[in-house]
């Protein structure tokens, strides 16, 4: 390579390292879905969504090591378990309308999963569809385990920083907020399923684990008494005749 | 400028393009996921020959007797395997050097993993010694490896 190409590559790839964006790292960190709720609309502007003795579930942890919680609403086991899922219905029209709420998800001893919902509703043919983000999701921990009627109860801790944020929630069931007649009209007991999945970020590793021992091979300093030394032995041998 | 110094200020330009090069390659999410977790099955490995009950291992965090050391880039070497590799490239990257290179980059892998056990080991056995091993011994030993591969390089160059 030619002197001035390689004087003009160095300066590339250093532009091209200081003008690298920070790369935000979200995890997946629990997925969730509820099939067979009972859903329900007040005629006004109130959707809800609440589990019925046919509703199933399943709750996993995505982030290492895994597992997966799964709840069977007909089992004598259910106990406390529920899920509630609450959205305001606002500027309804015979296609779509804007909502917000809560989702609660219990296990069968008091943990929790929680969060707020943002999003729009679509109707797609007969079919009402919501897509949304949750915010503000936090996991509470009763007992530290995420426990459903069978399956393998997962950790509800996680290194990520809480609040968790940026996810996503669809919910579908068949029908609308309003009849034939384009009339805001009440429902009751619509078959719903609701998906949704929990992502998180993990903290700076400096603010991660500040009492950590980690184990870098050198000091920045000697690194670079390192770099300096070997340039050096390559500077004055470099060229010379054997 | 003298013709010699013109092919050493080469050199040294060969050197720094090609540190920077490299350094951004092993850098990669890809490359940097795949060495550390090399490092965290490696310390697995040598943990299963202990009491289960004295050590836990939580993502990348290895808990020994309750001390946590955490496994991050920089304790994968990456940043050792860039400084030789960009070094012997820009030295005299012929067929035969790059052997004697690809030796090196080997033990020094070789080394890093000697140096998690042996660090892991104190952690068992001897906790006050993890400040003088990670901190004296550890980094003079790769500092005078690394300037020994330097010079055999060159020597072997002639």
């Amino acid at each position: 390579m030619k002197e001035g190409g390689v004087v003009k590559l160095s300066l590339f790839f250093i532009v091209l390292l200081s003008l690298m964006p920070f790369a935000l790292a979200l995890d997946d960190l629990v997925s969730f879905t509820y099939s067979d709720t009972s859903g329900n609309f007040n005629g006004v502007d109130s959707f809800s969504a609440l589990n019925k003795t046919i509703t199933e579930g399943d709750v996993s942890r995505l982030y290492a090591p895994g597992d997966s919680a799964v709840f069977n609403f007909a089992s004598p086991n259910i106990s406390s378990a529920n899920v509630e899922l609450l959205i305001s219905v606002e500027d309804i029209t015979p296609w779509n309308a804007t909502g917000s709420g809560t989702i609660t998800l219990l296990d069968i001893d008091g943990d929790s999963i929680e969060a707020n919902v943002n999003g729009i509703w679509v109707r797609i043919g007969q079919s009402a569809n919501f897509v949304g983000l949750l915010e503000n999701a936090q996991l509470s921990s009763g007992d530290g385990t995420f426990d459903g009627t069978s399956g393998s109860p997962f950790s509800t801790t996680f290194p990520h920083e809480t609040p968790f944020m940026g996810n996503i929630l669809t919910l579908t069931f068949q029908g609308w907020f309003t009849n034939s007649s384009d009339n805001i009209a009440p429902f009751n007991d619509k078959t719903t399923l609701i998906n949704g999945v929990v992502t998180g970020e993990l903290p700076d590793e400096e603010e991660e684990c500040e009492d950590c021992v980690k184990v870098p091979i050198m000091s920045p300093v000697l690194y670079l008494l390192l770099i300096a030394s070997l340039a050096l032995m390559g500077w004055y041998s470099y060229g010379r005749k054997p | 400028m003298e013709e010699s110094h013109k092919k050493k200020l080469f050199f040294l330009l060969k050197f720094i393009l090609l540190f920077i090069i490299i350094t951004f390659l092993l850098s990669l999410p890809m490359i940097e996921n795949f060495l550390i977790n090399f490092f965290i099955t490696l310390s697995k490995v040598f943990l299963s020959f202990f009491h289960e009950a004295s050590w836990e291992i939580i993502n990348n965090k290895v808990y020994i007797n309750s001390i946590p050391f955490i496994i991050v880039k920089e304790c994968t070497g990456i940043s050792m395997y860039a400084l030789i590799t960009s070094f012997a490239l820009a030295y005299n990257p012929s067929k035969k050097n790059l052997k004697y290179l690809a030796i090196a980059v080997l033990l020094l892998v070789a080394l890093n993993t000697l140096r998690i056990i042996t660090l892991f080991t104190a952690g068992f056995y001897f906790q006050e010694y993890i400040t003088t091993l990670h901190n004296l011994l550890w980094p003079s030993t790769f500092f005078f490896f690394t300037l020994l591969t330097g010079y055999y390089y060159i020597k072997i160059s002639k």
